[in-house]
């Protein structure tokens, strides 16, 4: 049955196995279907743009004290500073925001949103649970921002 | 088969970005499994492999009209999975257990890729547990080319971040590893390298 298989035959057979041995659980696709109705038009994304915890952006990765994880993001001219601490699954978040006029903030996860206090352009979220998280940022004028997803 | 699957990634990318769910879904369903190759191929938990594969799919949703070239949706896939995996690695997430109670995604449980081997039969196991028994490098590209359907040369370029020329005979390197793996596993002459058998 496997005698003489080509390089090719060989790799077939691989895709074959790697189906039955390791597929793609089922729940995956379906969960990645329904995130679409997470999309945001109405609001500007402020990218990711450095990340301590990216090994592809060294030059980039700033550490902050202990093992902290610092994230940046920016659209326009609003920054957020966002400092993570890690305890087992509990993260805690301290974000910074500045550039822009901050009237309200919401912590948006996959499983929902929770408004946050702001004070003086701080805001800070605690015992939340590891997993993708962003935050919507809006201004006096009404108009929204939200961050690349991230998972913390 | 879809009715898509004659339609190009850069139209579902574009008819995503146009509001369009079933488009999404077309994506998802073209491009999922080469997502879960790559992250397996990094060799991550079942649990962290999700959470990687989840969190690319989140960077193209908020990106949908950002890419700056629809067509090569698959590459840009690889190299953002490519990095969430790094960033699980280099976070030391690998052999972390999974928190209850995370995301959408509860229902994945915590098998390792040799569970699955109780499904297959003797002969395959053996292939499968050689194939595990590679370096770093032989497996993640043999388990990225393993994903259904083939994925381009440019996808599996963009996921191990190497040459589309040097593809090609890493491969056939690797192969030849797998066959000698085997061959002293099992003392079974028909796993010799081409060429070298009778």
């Amino acid at each position: 049955m496997t005698i003489d298989l080509s390089d090719d035959e060989l790799s077939t057979r691989l895709s074959e196995i790697a189906t039955v041995a390791d597929p793609a659980p089922s729940t995956l696709a379906a969960a990645a279907g329904a995130l679409f109705g997470l999309r945001q038009l109405d609001a500007e994304l402020a990218e990711l743009i450095r990340d301590s915890a990216d090994a592809a952006t060294p030059e980039l990765a700033v550490r902050a004290d202990g093992d902290d994880r610092m994230l940046s993001f920016e659209a326009g001219a609003a920054a957020v500073e966002m400092q993570v601490s890690e305890r087992a699954d509990r993260r805690d978040i301290v974000a910074h925001v500045s550039g822009i006029v901050l009237q309200a903030a919401t912590l948006e996860t996959l499983s929902g949103q929770h408004s946050l206090q702001v004070d003086d352009g701080v805001l800070i979220a605690r015992d939340l649970v590891a997993g993708p998280l962003r935050l919507r940022l809006t201004t006096p004028a009404g108009s929204a921002i939200v961050t690349s997803w991230v998972r913390i | 088969m879809r009715t898509s699957d004659t339609e190009t990634a850069g139209a579902l990318v574009r008819r995503a970005a146009a509001g369009e769910q079933h488009a999404w879904d077309d994506l998802v369903s073209r491009f999922n499994d080469l997502l879960w190759s790559i992250a397996r191929g990094f060799r991550l938990s079942t649990a962290d492999a999700a959470d990687a594969v989840q969190t690319s799919w989140l960077r193209l949703l908020e990106n949908l009209d950002r890419i700056s070239d629809p067509e090569r949706v698959a590459a840009w896939l690889a190299t953002t999975t490519r990095r969430e995996c790094l960033k699980t690695l280099q976070r030391g997430n690998r052999e972390r257990p999974h928190p209850a109670g995370h995301s959408t995604l509860d229902a994945v449980d915590g098998t390792t890729p040799v569970d699955g081997r109780l499904l297959l039969a003797e002969r395959d196991a053996e292939l499968w547990d050689a194939f595990t028994g590679m370096s770093d490098r032989c497996q993640c590209l043999l388990r990225v080319l393993m994903t259904t359907p083939p994925p381009s040369y440019e996808s599996v370029a963009a996921a191990l971040e190497m040459p589309i020329g040097s593809i090609g005979p890493t491969r056939a390197r690797c192969l030849a590893r797998l066959r000698s793996l085997l061959a002293e596993r099992t003392a079974d002459p028909a796993w010799q390298p081409e060429g070298r058998r009778a």
